[in-house]
């Protein structure tokens, strides 16, 4: 895979991520593990940090979004004013971190640089 | 300075600054009126702060933009301004009606001041944000027409670039929609229509192009990329702002007696209205990773990214939390409204005018840019504000999920002053993120008269990448 390519599905792979979050949750995700399943092996360094990334931060953020939603849930009950309160804030306030960060990865991708998610990223370094 | 006539926006961005900690002072005084309800009553009511507060900032920003395109239609034309005399005049009656109108809301009851301005030969007062005398609002048509006549001979004299053109647009918008704030007719469903012509449609239409206009710019010159990719970056983002936001006025007619339809046309297309918000954070962070210069001007390009960044949180993430209709059913008027209102206006249109202020005023003082120190406080004002700006949106935000939970979802719905003694910890945490905003605000104001060591322009001519 030379240079252009690499860079190419490194954007890919981060526009993927963004998708997931924005406009289409749950299929764009499948389409990134796709494409990461796909090109694992063959891609080149730019490209496999950014697959790593994106599928893995994408599966920390999901967990962190919807464990953590189901756990305030559990705990104060639907029926709650202050669940929900607690829930909005939370829930938007991860989401919006994990887009700003996304944002952060795609422009690193498009300069064909590396990129790794800041706290949650470290443990997918390739 | 690269021509002597952009000396005329220096006035402009000071009036700015002094205005917007009008609106911050009178912001305090509200917050705590939310709390303590008879706090500077009668002197200053809750009514009177709340419309000093807004107005002021629509005349700041107003002030903000006028600067901006003063110093930035010389540059971007490669031509003097067409006249600084006037200019200058319209300065000082901008400034005087404004200050006026102020005083005329602090001294003189609402309904006496619009007796005094004889309101009844062609009344227009009594609308939020639009509270201004029809008097004012004439003056405010002179200004800009005034205004626009100077910024347009200058364009058509000289260059043409996108960037001057998109700015153009922007100011002709604002001028054109602002006479909607004329029309008040009897029939309140078609006062409340029209009138989101103004408000909305600026707002959420032409201020974007005024706002992406001058980000462009200012990027232009810290990043020193090329103006080509830049424009065509432009050009998308205005494109989706005026195609999600002008039909995104819909959502404001869910619930004003409008047809059904609008709650179909006003969620959809508003739906789509953080998109050109994401696409200017992409170009920003895009822009400035891929910079060509390492400006010294580091509190511009902080204030530039900031933009980006806020304007697409306060803009596009808040505003999408409750555009959609069966969410808005719940939510309209409530906190969550004034929670994105307060980060929208800050992220999109105070930092975009902070911006262009922090890259223009060490050039319009014969410095490339500030004393290092100075930098260094303006960049601790840039964090101080913007935090204790997410912070008001955060209490605010809790403030209206509760609200909106206790006083209409409920099956027992209470009465709305029961649930604001109930959320009444919201305010006061609020209120203290509001003085932290005070605190950076100081800091801000501070920074311009931090001495010593200023990098000095080596010429006459800032290094024009462009």
């Amino acid at each position: 895979m030379d240079g252009e390519a690499g860079k190419n599905l490194a954007v890919k792979a981060e526009s993927l991520y963004l998708v997931n979050l924005m406009l289409a949750p749950g299929l764009a995700f499948l389409l990134l593990l796709l494409l990461y399943w796909r090109y694992r092996s063959q891609a080149d360094a730019l490209a496999l940090n950014h697959l790593s990334q994106t599928v893995g931060v994408s599966i920390t953020g999901g967990v962190v979004l919807l464990v953590a939603s189901a756990w305030f849930v559990f705990l104060g009950g639907v029926e709650s004013g202050y669940t929900w309160m607690v829930l909005l804030l939370y829930f938007t306030f991860i989401h919006s971190s994990l887009i700003l960060m996304g944002v952060m990865g795609l422009v690193k991708a498009m300069a064909g640089q590396h990129y790794v998610f800041p706290l949650v990223g470290r443990p997918f370094r390739p | 300075m690269k021509y002597q006539s952009q000396a005329v926006a220096k006035p402009y961005f000071i009036a700015a600054i002094g205005l917007f900690v009008g609106q911050i002072l009178f912001g305090l005084v509200m917050g705590l009126q939310y709390v303590m309800g008879d706090f500077l009553f009668p002197e200053i009511p809750f009514n009177v702060a709340r419309m000093v507060h807004t107005n002021l900032l629509i005349v700041w920003l107003l002030f903000g933009f006028m600067g901006a395109a003063y110093f930035l239609v010389p540059e971007e034309t490669e031509h003097e301004l067409h006249s600084p005399l006037l200019a200058k005049v319209l300065f000082w009656v901008f400034l005087v009606a404004g200050a006026l109108t102020v005083l005329g809301y602090l001294l003189v009851p609402y309904a006496r001041l619009a007796e005094l301005t004889m309101n009844d030969l062609l009344p227009t007062m009594g609308r939020e944000f639009l509270e201004q005398p029809t008097i004012t609002k004439i003056g405010i048509v002179v200004v800009a027409l005034g205004f626009l006549y100077n910024i347009g001979v200058t364009i058509l004299a000289g260059r043409k670039t996108v960037v001057s053109m998109v700015l153009l647009t922007g100011l002709v918008g604002l001028a054109v929609m602002f006479l909607f704030s004329f029309y008040n007719p009897i029939n309140v469903v078609d006062d409340k229509f029209y009138w989101w012509w103004v408000v909305h449609l600026w707002v959420e239409g032409v201020w974007e192009l005024i706002l992406a206009s001058i980000l462009a710019f200012v990027l232009i010159k810290v990043t020193g990329v090329d103006r080509e990719v830049i424009e065509k970056w432009m050009y998308v983002i205005i494109a989706m702002a005026l195609i999600s936001g002008i039909i995104g006025t819909g959502h404001h007619y869910y619930w004003i007696g409008a047809p059904e339809y609008w709650q179909w046309w006003g969620s959809i297309f508003s739906a789509l209205e953080p998109i050109p918000f994401f696409m200017m954070t992409v170009f920003a962070f895009n822009m400035v990773n891929r910079r060509r210069r390492e400006h010294p001007n580091k509190a511009a390009v902080l204030w530039a990214l900031g933009t980006a960044v806020m304007a697409f949180l306060g803009a596009g993430v808040w505003g999408f939390l409750h555009t959609l209709a069966p969410v808005n059913y719940y939510t309209h008027g409530s906190q969550i409204t004034a929670a994105h209102g307060h980060m929208a206006f800050y992220g999109a249109y105070v930092m975009i005018v902070l911006t262009i202020i922090s890259y223009a005023m060490p050039i319009l003082r014969g410095q490339e840019a500030a004393d290092p120190r100075a930098q260094v406080l303006e960049m601790w004002s840039f964090w101080l504000m913007t935090v204790s700006m997410v912070f008001i949106t955060l209490f605010l935000t809790g403030a209206g999920v509760l609200q909106v939970w206790l006083q209409r979802f409920t099956d027992n719905p209470q009465p709305f002053m029961v649930v604001q003694e109930k959320i009444e910890v919201f305010y006061w945490l609020r209120e203290a993120a509001g003085l932290v905003f005070l605190l950076g605000l100081i800091l801000y104001v501070a920074a311009f008269f931090v001495k010593g060591g200023e990098r000095v322009m080596a010429s006459n001519a800032v290094a024009d990448t462009a």
